[in-house]
């Protein structure tokens, strides 16, 4: 049976914020901000989409299990087209950059490229706090639905760290 | 894991389903946990006559372990016990139904007499954005309040209770006084209250002996999720554009106004909603 010193020690660590990611290939650079909820239950996000939103209640780069989750709008009206439009170009093998807020980088490789309509996808599963470390870019992708004003698909990068 | 899917399916549905499923290795299994909490005293525990925890150390967590529902014989004994027959603490029966999330702490009665409690811990999903902080009293000490910050959160908390809180997830300053003062008996130490996570703390030792301390313990994965990422408002990029094949500028400045007209139309009822709720008040 598995057994822990109990004291003081045994928390959980805080979680160190990634404040910027870069994807070179694609010519991809936002900064990062810490989001949690929109009042509606989504994830947070900022307007504007070079801005990205960091899922705070969820994994960090430095977080020993479970997916680091950065999302931004894939457009704007105001601000036009975002950086994470290029992401549904990725391919597999390209490199990921996460810097943190205390200065650290990690680097990550394209596994899959998914664009997946917004009805059947797993929010559990792309949030899960569990398992390998990994990083997860979301955006928004496919067809635009012109009466609600929303894309119908997500676009999910899911990328796994170098050592 | 997204192929597998029904199209049918919601995101909803399939949350409900995760919450519904145990955390546990087989379906319905109990998870318990047992903490030592008697200073000055290597032990060994027996469960239903068997070594489980041999040379059990004060202020050491052992397991979780998955256990099929039902009733456990727990005896605690000298670390140099041959068997479970001449117990220092039991033998009790701890009864664990299916599902229950459990630990049972070897520890001090007010008294300073050794026993055993067998705590129930709340694993229900916790809101995002929240922790849930568990205080359990399991120390030779009279009645004791919990400070966060110096102001009262707990009071009157005897030996073996607990008081459970939820609150915004954060570190809290946590000290232990007798119950009436704001002079610590313990810390202050800063306790991490974890997003989606029961951080059990339990106040251990005797005040007589002056050997009273903190211990801690965790149980993460009670967040909930976010329901959607809504990523995009103005179809710029959509691969149902009308522009989307031709490239034609004009398309896309006919799309742009179409969708400028949209998303107008959407904040005009946000604010409608918005003044509604406001009426409500």
């Amino acid at each position: 049976m598995p057994r822990i010193d109990a004291g003081a020690g045994n928390q959980v660590a805080p979680t160190v914020p990634p404040s910027a990611v870069s994807v070179a290939e694609l010519d991809v650079t936002v900064t990062v901000r810490p989001e949690g909820l929109a009042p509606d239950g989504s994830m947070a996000l900022p307007e504007d989409p070079s801005v990205a939103s960091w899922y705070r209640f969820g994994s960090g780069p430095a977080s020993e299990s479970g997916a680091t989750v950065i999302a931004a709008h894939v457009d704007s009206l105001e601000y036009d087209i975002g950086p994470f439009a290029r992401l549904v170009k990725a391919a597999p093998g390209t490199i990921v950059t996460v810097t943190s807020v205390d200065g650290s980088e990690h680097r990550y490789t394209v596994d899959t490229v998914e664009i997946a309509d917004k009805t059947g996808v797993p929010w559990d599963t792309v949030f899960d706090r569990s398992g390998s470390p990994r990083l997860v870019l979301i955006t928004c992708g496919g067809e635009f639905d012109y009466e609600t004003g929303h894309y119908r698909s997500n676009v999910i990068v899911t990328a796994t760290p170098l050592p | 894991m997204r192929k597998i899917l029904g199209a049918g399916i919601t995101a909803g549905a399939l949350l409900a389903l995760s919450a519904a499923l145990p955390a546990t290795a087989a379906e319905g299994d109990a998870t318990l946990s047992v903490l030592h909490a008697v200073p000055d005293l290597t032990v060994d525990v027996y469960v239903n006559d068997e070594l489980t925890i041999d040379d059990f150390e004060p202020g050491t967590l052992g397991g979780p372990l998955t256990l099929a529902p039902g009733t456990y014989t727990v005896a605690i004994t000298a670390a140099d016990a041959a068997d479970a027959s001449d117990p220092a603490i039991g033998p009790v029966d701890l009864v664990l139904e299916a599902d229950g999330n459990y630990t049972a702490v070897a520890h001090l009665t007010e008294a300073g007499e050794p026993t055993a409690t067998l705590f129930t811990n709340d694993v229900s999903t916790l809101a995002a954005g929240e922790g849930r902080l568990t205080v359990r009293h399991t120390a030779a000490a009279p009645a004791v309040d919990v400070l966060a910050a110096e102001t009262p959160v707990i009071e009157g908390l005897t030996n073996p209770n607990e008081e459970v809180l939820t609150l915004d997830a954060g570190t809290v300053s946590a000290s232990v006084a007798a119950a009436g003062t704001t002079d610590p008996v313990i810390g202050p130490a800063d306790v991490n209250v974890a997003e989606g996570v029961n951080t059990i703390v339990y106040a251990w030792g005797s005040l007589e002996d002056d050997n009273l301390d903190l211990a801690i313990q965790t149980i993460g994965g009670l967040h909930s999720t976010p329901d959607g990422v809504p990523a995009g408002q103005a179809g710029l990029v959509a691969t149902n554009a009308p522009g989307a094949s031709g490239a034609l500028w004009i398309g896309a400045a006919v799309l742009g106004l179409m969708a400028f007209a949209v998303t107008t139309v959407r904040r005009s009822n946000r604010r409608e909603a918005a003044t509604a709720e406001r009426a409500d008040r």
